[in-house]
């Protein structure tokens, strides 16, 4: 059984005020599966929608529209306390930026042992820094955030979340405001935890040769859209939506030559208060058709696990 | 809060603050009579008897003063305590509950904002009756809570969205504690000093209610004792000191206690922290490599703080040849930032270039005087922010970013026009945004609009500080795209400053790598990326997972580079070195050293340690 | 459109309410004001004027009080204030007609002398910090801005008017032989010089040091330093660059400041005798003159809203993105 399931699930954001309000469709009919000790990747650029999902499993934000099923079971939009309290403990997220996520006057202790402290569960934080690579453990309870260095928040951060033992983690961005040098063993330590708990991951990044070296599998978006999921190297190395393809292009790649790809793509991406009625990846696409423009496509099932929301595969 | 007590200012006033509430504390041993003692004679001259002379009524002046900080103090204190709680309550409890709360609390703020507090006080005053003090202290809490109010609000707004809020939220904290246990304590600062602001406010508006004869005249406050001086004519009767000490010892409390919110404004806000001291300039170093366009020559640089000043360059000599690409690449505190500012002269108080010469074409930039410069600046050399969302000035359109650049620099307007219109064509951008202001541009046109102007000029050289930084990978991609057109068709050179190694490989001619305010190696982008010699260079490319081939275990560098500050006695990678030779690395600072035709490398592994005095020993703290 | 639209709202709201609390004060205070007045008028007042306070004030009075706030708001539309109690028989209306040129000439003029003033020595010290001058201007500023008006008043009126007797002692212009034209605007300035000086040296601590602040905020921002980078000559980048922007957030500042001068402004006519609002203020509040307080409460509310709003105006001229509602 997948641990979380997502179908249909749109979100609205209202911004403005009367009587220029706008609604931004920031997510359109998601649907995913996590299943049990995967670490699924959500690649996408900003303002694609990926972040608005974390926040939504996170319950941070509640979804407008569609269902979210957690361990099978279908979460209801109001929760008791008690209901709420429950949820928490099997989800978590660590945030992008370990600079905002850690409370400046508070010590990491504070951090760590707080939420065991709600959650009824013994103080264990010394032995979950050092597991989180924090260690000695004694010479990081009592130091603040300003003590530590970008990725040793980074850890705390990740300590936190681990500290009411949750079944899935999202980690939204989690090295993308850290020194390259030190983001890998980030990323290892987010592996290592995998195969160590038996966590399921969500691991959102912008950046593709993240999300390959890290998940089992890749889900890419699109202005509020899911457009191609599959397994990791497929989606990466061999990406079948323009979109994927747009993102491979533009990315760096020192190691297959020293030349860059020329982009032939212009525009940017499209306003989430009036997406055009089609494909919204349509009005950049080079290789649009007129039916793009007319209807969403649905998802084709291309090869095992592989799906893309285009019309070039029907 | 202890921070905020170190600034000079906060000293200064909480040691005049502290005089005021020993004599109100110690006023009966203090106080030579009684304050309303009228057994001496009238409108005394000052004496050793009576300091400040006597009243009308034949009352010492000096122990109505005495007394008087007693009564003041009382009035400010309770003042700055209601208000601040009302502040408090209502600006971070709406704050954080949001919603219609929220609303009707703002609207509320509002409205006492704007309601003219004086006026409303006296009208109420005048409608009380009964002499004690306390009423008239409620009625002006009760209007000077809602500048608090609205500062809380709009800073718990703020904190409401930051992570560690939200994180909270996540781990199931409850929305009181929340507020109380994660909130609270960094607004602690805020509220201290919406506590002095709203004491001030008590203080003053209590002394000019007193003044009109207001509330109870027959207590001793300041305020009390310039109603009578006045109404018993003070000064026609020459008794002016009964008029000035009061005031004075008013405006001077209020003093010491701006001066305190002066010193957490500092704490909060450390753009406010003054005492910049005006430095010499650099001491020149070397001469300009031949042949090379911009050289720099052992350039020094950093901040000057409180502690002493840090170093964030420790000595870094580059150059660039006409129409050459030079990338530097370099994680965040390597000092790469400073360099790009420093070299062109820009680097702003507290930063601060101590040593070293930048030759643009032959002129040491870093000899001049700022008026000396500005001919060059744009003319000769164009910098292209890291952020330039915010480099064009939010309420002037892009034609008069255009224009201004022209007239600084003695191009004729029309012409300057023609230029942008077709730089910017050249750019993507449709002419008509040279009337637009910088919100109505998304953050790649910002960027596009900057590398425009950047062209206007038609300078030799520019200097990109990680240009494409805060911008999607597509749209990165495309700027990129822009940077080679620009290198490739106008022949300018190009230094552009990234924490994105693989950005650099592509497009460089030559990568100079830095780490710890020195370059530990540079060489020509090919020759760096197949063959790196410096084990942090090795590090840092393998740091990038491949887009293809088997996936397998990476790993980062581990630990973290050294603090600005700190001094280094060896090389500065040596924590984090995989490679590193005990008793030499650690004992002498790596020069940078010819590997070939034209790689250096700065790292013990590749040639003997230079003797100790070397003329580029670099790292001692100044 | 959309700012403009949000102030205008903002603007009736709080009219709404200034008018509302002058209508509830004399009903939630305790005592009888009507009987605090005849107590102490001892038979100068008429029995028709007795009742017409006690309607005002709504005492024995029949009607609910919601009855009362519908007539309260008649009589504000139609500019019945009622009866001064201290100018017996002029009207309140009259007597606020005769003091307010006054006190609006001299609130306008000192608040718009010390707002440039203090604007521009705020940026000039901000600019040039780390000077001794120009940090220097700080605790003078904090002294300024911590000394209570009236204070500082009396001492100029001891030193210039008493000791030197370069200006009068007290009036808003000679009231023998009344002067005509030039000598009638020397003798406005013979009597304004000094209320002037002290509200514009009293209130130019407060904009300098908004100023000052906001200026070495502004001075770090990205496009100050790009500016400098293109080589702009110092002053346009001091002004053009750095202070167009910090100038922006004392509009906002605008709506407590202007409360402040209104109130240093009643405290400085008294001490003056300058015949303005704060004076009349005095009278009414020492004889218990209600009616009058009330409309000068409603005056000032009113004055304050306007000065606000048309700070808001100002702002919308200056400011690009307020125009285009963001």
């Amino acid at each position: 059984m997948p641990v979380l399931q997502l179908s249909g699930v749109n979100k609205v954001f209202s911004v403005g005020r009367f009587p220029t309000v706008r609604h931004l469709r920031v997510l359109n009919a998601v649907s995913l599966e996590i299943a049990e000790r995967e670490v699924l990747g959500l690649v996408g650029e900003s303002g694609s929608g990926k972040s608005t999902l974390a926040g939504v499993i996170s319950r941070l934000s509640l979804h407008d529209a569609g269902e979210v099923r957690l361990e099978g079971a279908l979460v209801p939009k109001r929760l008791s306390r008690r209901q709420e309290l429950a949820y928490r403990r099997r989800v978590q997220l660590v945030f992008q930026d370990p600079y905002a996520s850690l409370n400046p006057a508070k010590s990491i202790h504070h951090a760590v042992a707080r939420p065991m402290a709600i959650h009824h569960l013994p103080d264990t934080s010394a032995d979950l820094l050092e597991s989180c690579g924090l260690s000695p453990a004694a010479r990081y309870l009592q130091r603040r955030p300003f003590e530590l260095s970008g990725g040793e928040r980074q850890r705390a951060a990740i300590a936190r979340a681990l500290s009411v033992r949750p079944r899935l983690l999202l980690a939204d961005e989690p090295t993308s405001m850290l020194d390259v040098s030190i983001r890998l063993d980030v990323m290892n330590l987010l592996a290592d935890l995998r195969e160590r708990e038996g966590l399921s991951l969500l691991f959102i990044t912008h950046d593709l040769a993240a999300a390959r070296y890290l998940s089992d599998r890749v889900a890419v978006m699109y202005a509020g859209h899911l457009v191609e999921i599959g397994p990791a190297r497929e989606v990466v190395e061999r990406p079948l939506h323009p979109y994927t393809q747009l993102l491979r292009q533009a990315a760096p790649k020192p190691e297959q030559g020293l030349e860059a790809e020329h982009l032939a793509v212009a525009g940017e991406v499209p306003d989430l208060a009036n997406l055009p009625p089609g494909c919204p990846f349509a009005p950049r696409c080079p290789k649009a058709q007129p039916t793009c423009r007319e209807a969403l496509p649905g998802f084709v099932q291309v090869a095992a696990g592989h799906q893309v929301r285009c019309v070039l595969y029907s | 809060m202890k921070a905020a007590l170190r600034s000079r200012w906060a000293q200064a006033g909480l040691v005049i603050l502290a005089i005021f509430v020993l004599v109100a504390a110690l006023a009966p041993v203090i106080a030579p009579y009684s304050p309303t003692n009228s057994s001496f004679s009238p409108l005394a001259s000052p004496s050793l008897r009576h300091l400040l002379g006597t009243t009308q009524l034949g009352q010492d002046i000096f122990s109505q003063l005495v007394w008087g900080t007693r009564g003041t103090l009382e009035i400010g204190f309770l003042t700055g305590l209601f208000a601040t709680a009302l502040g408090v309550l209502v600006g971070i409890g709406g704050g954080y509950l949001g919603g219609p709360t929220d609303s009707v609390l703002n609207a509320l703020t509002n409205v006492f904002l704007v309601i003219p507090g004086l006026p409303l006080i006296i009208i109420t005053a005048a409608y009380i009756t009964t002499k004690s003090q306390l009423p008239i202290i409620l009625i002006i809490s009760f209007t000077g809570w809602a500048w608090g109010a609205r500062v809380l609000r709009s800073q718990t707004l703020s904190l409401r969205q930051r992570e560690f809020i939200l994180a909270a939220r996540l781990v199931g904290e409850s929305p009181l504690r929340i507020v109380v246990s994660e909130v609270l304590p960094n607004m602690l600062s805020l509220i201290a000093a919406n506590f002095i602001g709203a004491a001030i406010y008590g203080i003053l508006s209590a002394a000019g209610l007193q003044f009109i004869g207001l509330g109870n005249v027959n207590a001793v406050t300041w305020g009390t004792m310039l109603f009578w001086a006045q109404s018993q004519g003070a000064l026609l009767s020459g008794a002016w000191l009964w008029i000035l000490a009061p005031g004075a010892a008013i405006a001077l409390v209020g003093t010491a206690l701006g001066m305190l919110n002066f010193g957490i404004d500092e704490l909060t806000n450390p753009r406010l922290r003054a005492g910049v001291k005006k430095l010499p300039k650099p001491v020149p170093a070397g001469t300009p490599e031949v042949g090379a366009l911009l050289s720099l020559q052992e350039i020094e640089a950093g901040y000057q703080t409180a502690a002493g000043p840090l170093t964030a360059v420790r000595g870094v000599s580059l150059a660039v040849k006409p129409g050459e690409f030079l990338g530097i690449a370099g994680e965040s505190g390597c000092g790469k930032s400073t360099l790009a500012f420093a070299a062109l002269g820009l680097l702003r108080p507290p930063g601060a270039v101590y040593r070293g010469s930048s030759y643009l074409a032959g002129v040491d930039l870093l000899a001049l005087t700022p008026a000396q410069r500005r001919p060059y600046l744009w003319r000769d050399a164009s910098f292209v922010f890291q952020a330039s969302m915010n480099a064009l000035n939010p309420v002037i359109r892009v034609r008069d970013h255009v224009l201004d650049t022209a007239r600084a620099h003695g191009l004729p307007p029309a012409e300057a026009i023609e230029r942008a219109t077709a730089l910017l064509q050249q750019f993507e951008i449709p002419a008509h945004f040279l009337d637009a202001y910088s919100f109505q541009l998304s953050g790649g046109m910002k960027q596009r609009v900057v590398l425009a102007l950047s062209l206007l000029l038609r300078p030799k050289l520019i200097l990109m500080d990680e240009p494409t930084t805060a911008l999607d990978v597509v749209v990165q991609r495309l700027i990129m795209q822009q940077i080679e057109w620009i290198l490739g068709e106008l022949g300018v050179s190009i230094v552009f400053i990234t924490h994105d190694f693989s950005l650099l490989v592509e497009i460089s001619d030559r990568i100079a790598i830095m780490y710890a305010g020195t370059v530990v190696e540079q060489g020509p982008a090919a020759e760096i990326y197949a063959h790196p010699l410096h084990p942090y260079t090795q590090g840092l490319i393998r740091s990038f997972p491949p887009m293809s081939g088997e996936r397998q275990v990476l790993h980062g560098i581990p630990g973290h580079p050294p603090g600005l500050g700190e001094k280094l006695s060896g090389c500065p990678f040596f924590a984090r070195c995989s490679a590193r030779l005990e008793g030499v690395c650690d004992q002498a600072v790596p020069a940078l050293l010819a590997q070939g035709d034209q790689h250096t490398v700065a790292c013990h592994l590749y040639g003997q340690p230079p003797p100790v005095a070397a003329p580029t020993a670099v790292g001692e703290a100044r | 459109m959309r700012y403009l639209l949000q102030r205008v709202a903002i603007l009736l709201i709080t009219g709404w309410a200034a008018l509302t609390i002058n209508f509830l004060i004399p009903r939630l205070m305790p005592g009888n004001p009507v009987e605090t007045m005849i107590a102490k008028f001892q038979g100068r007042i008429s029995t028709t004027a007795i009742h017409a306070l006690e309607l005002q004030f709504g005492l024995h009075s029949h009607q609910g009080w919601w009855l009362q706030y519908l007539d309260y708001w008649r009589n504000i539309l139609t500019g019945h204030l009622g009866v001064s109690v201290t100018y017996y028989p002029q009207s309140v209306g009259s007597v606020l007609a005769q003091s307010v040129p006054w006190t609006v000439g001299l609130v306008g003029l000192s608040t718009v002398i010390a707002f440039l003033a203090g604007t521009l020595i705020g940026i000039r010290s901000a600019w040039r910090r780390g000077r001794l001058g120009a940090d220097l201007s700080v605790p003078v500023a904090l002294f300024l801005n911590s000394t209570p008006y009236f204070w500082f008043a009396l001492i100029l009126l001891y030193a210039f008017a008493f000791l030197l007797s370069w200006f009068p002692l007290s009036g808003g212009a000679a009231s023998s032989g009344s002067p005509q034209g030039l000598a009638y605007l020397g003798s406005l300035a013979y009597h304004g010089t000094l209320p002037l000086l002290t509200l514009v040296i009293t209130s130019l601590g407060g904009w300098l040091l908004t100023m000052r602040n906001n200026m070495l905020s502004t001075v770090s921002e990205d496009y100050v330093a790009f500016a400098q980078a293109r080589g702009l000559p110092e002053g346009q980048v001091m002004y053009r660059y750095a202070a167009r922007n910090a100038i922006l957030p004392s509009f906002t500042a605008f709506a407590m400041a202007i409360g402040f001068v209104i109130s240093g402004t009643l405290l400085t006519e008294i001490v003056f005798s300058y015949p303005g609002v704060g004076f009349i203020l005095y009278q009414a509040v020492t004889s218990l003159d209600y009616p009058l307080m009330q409309a000068i409460f409603l005056f000032i509310s009113l004055a304050v809203l306007a000065a606000n709003f048309i700070a808001d105006l100002v702002y919308i001229l200056v400011d690009p993105r307020a125009r285009e509602g963001r």
